[in-house]
C-alpha cells in the first residue's frame, strides 16, 4: 500500500468498501501522476482516449488498482469505457449512488 | 540482403526464436488451451479457448482447401496443432510442419499422429519433392521482419517469402495466412517509439517486427492474389485477456518454472497485447491468398 496518500480518506484505506466515488478519486490521482497533470484539470467524464495514456502506464495503473482492491481486473479496463466515472460505476458494482 | 542467398533467416534469427519459444513446453502449458495453439483464436458465441482455437485451426483449412488434400504444409508450426487437426478431422494424406524451435519439435516429436511430421527448418531452406496442395502459416510472418530493416527491405523478405510458399504450391493453390500487424492508426515511427513497442521489441520478441498491411499488400505482387481478407483483432485481444487469466490463475506453477521476473514479463506482455488489439495499434489479419498463374 505504499503507493497510497497518507491523506486519503478512511474509505480509501479500506478498498473493500471502496464505492464509485473512492475509486474515481483514486484514479484521478493515480492518473495525474502518470499523465504529469494537475488532479484538477482531469475530467472524469472525458473519454480516457484524449489524455493519451500510454499503453505501458496504463498496465501499470491497472496493476495498481488491482492490488488496492485486492481483485484481478481486465487489461483492457480504460479502453472499455467511455471515462474514468464509467470505469468507476463499473468497478463498484454498475449502480450509481 | 545477401543471407537471403544463403538461405538464412533474414527475419528473426533462430536464437531470437528460441529466446521466446523455448522458455519451456510446460510453462506455455500452464495458460495455453489443450492443443498448446499459441496464436489468435476465432471466437464464436459459446466457445471455450479450445473451441475458440479448432475453430480457427479449421477456418484456416476450409480457406486454404486443404481438407482431403495429399499433402499440406504448415510454416511456423508450433506445437503442432494444426498437424493433428488435418490427419484426425480433416482426412489429409500427408502434413508436414515447420518450426525453429528445438523445443516445440522435440515435443512434436512425441506427440504427432501417423503421417504428420516436424522439421527445425525454415521456408527458405524447405524443399518438397512434390508440390503441397495447400499451405497454413499462422503467428509466423510476424517473425521475418527486424525493427532495423527498412521499408523496402522489409518488403523484399516477405516477397521472398510469397515467392518460396509460390514454388512450393501446385498452381491455382491456396495459402491461408495469419499474422498480426500494425494497425493503420498510427505511423510505423509513432508505433515504434511507444513504451509498449519498445519492451515488446527488446525483451518478449526480440529481432522481431510485425508488418503493415501495406507491406503485404506490396510483397504478394507477381505472386498471389488476395481473395479474402478479415481483421479480427478483438479476437486477438480476447485470446490475450484469456491467456493473461490463465496465467494468473496458474502463477504459482509457472513461478516455480521460470521464476517471478519472467512470469511478470509475461503478465505484462499479454496485458500490453491485449491493449494494442483492443485499441487498434494492432490488428489481427487472416487472409486467403491463391497462387497467381497468369497465361504466358
Amino acid at each position: 500500500m505504499k503507493h497510497l496518500d497518507k491523506n486519503v480518506e478512511p474509505a480509501q484505506a479500506e478498498p473493500a468498501g471502496a464505492n464509485r466515488q473512492d475509486i474515481e478519486e483514486w484514479l484521478v490521482e493515480r492518473l495525474s501522476e502518470r499523465l504529469k497533470v494537475p488532479p484538477g484539470e482531469i475530467d472524469v467524464t472525458v473519454n480516457l482516449a484524449r489524455y493519451n495514456l500510454d499503453s505501458m502506464a496504463a498496465v501499470t495503473v491497472v496493476g495498481e488498482l488491482e492490488e488496492w482492491l485486492g481483485r484481478s481486473l481486465s487489461p483492457t479496463l480504460f479502453y472499455e469505457h467511455s471515462c474514468i466515472r464509467a470505469v468507476a460505476d463499473h468497478l463498484a458494482g454498475g449502480a450509481r449512488p | 540482403m545477401d543471407n537471403l542467398k544463403t538461405g538464412q533467416q533474414v527475419g528473426a534469427s533462430v536464437q531470437a526464436i528460441r529466446h521466446h519459444y523455448d522458455v519451456g513446453n510446460e510453462f506455455y502449458r500452464l495458460w495455453l488451451d489443450p492443443t498448446l495453439t499459441y496464436s489468435g483464436a476465432l471466437w464464436d458465441e459459446g466457445d471455450t479457448l479450445e473451441t475458440a482455437q479448432i475453430r480457427k485451426m479449421d477456418h484456416h483449412i476450409r480457406e486454404s482447401r486443404a481438407g482431403g488434400a495429399a499433402r499440406v504444409l504448415d510454416i511456423g508450426c508450433g506445437w503442432g496443432g494444426v498437424l493433428r487437426r488435418l490427419m484426425t478431422a480433416h482426412n489429409v494424406g500427408r502434413a508436414v510442419g515447420l518450426t525453429l524451435s528445438a523445443a516445440q519439435a522435440e515435443w512434436n516429436a512425441k506427440n504427432l499422429p501417423k503421417g504428420a511430421e516436424v522439421r527445425v527448418e525454415g521456408w527458405e531452406s524447405h524443399t518438397a519433392a512434390e508440390p503441397y496442395d495447400a499451405i497454413i502459416s499462422i503467428g509466423a510472418f510476424e517473425h521475418f521482419a527486424r525493427v532495423e530493416m527498412s521499408g523496402p527491405q522489409r518488403v523484399a523478405a516477405y516477397q521472398a517469402f510469397f515467392q518460396r510458399c509460390h514454388e512450393l504450391l501446385k498452381p491455382g493453390g491456396r495459402l491461408s495466412l495469419q499474422t498480426f500487424a500494425y494497425g493503420a492508426v498510427r505511423k510505423r515511427e509513432q508505433a515504434h517509439a511507444s513504451p509498449a513497442t519498445q519492451f515488446l521489441a527488446g525483451e518478449i520478441f526480440p529481432e522481431t517486427d510485425p508488418p503493415r498491411l501495406v507491406e503485404i499488400a506490396q510483397a504478394i505482387e507477381g505472386s498471389f492474389e488476395i481473395e479474402r481478407l478479415r481483421n479480427d483483432r478483438l479476437d486477438y485481444a480476447r485470446t490475450c485477456k484469456v491467456w493473461l487469466e490463465n496465467l494468473r490463475a496458474n502463477a504459482s506453477a509457472a513461478t516455480d518454472l521460470v521464476g517471478k521476473e519472467v512470469l511478470s514479463r509475461y503478465e505484462r506482455y499479454l496485458a500490453l497485447s491485449a491493449i494494442g488489439f483492443q485499441t487498434g495499434r494492432l490488428d489481427l489479419y487472416r487472409i486467403t491468398l491463391r497462387r497467381a498463374d497468369l497465361p504466358a
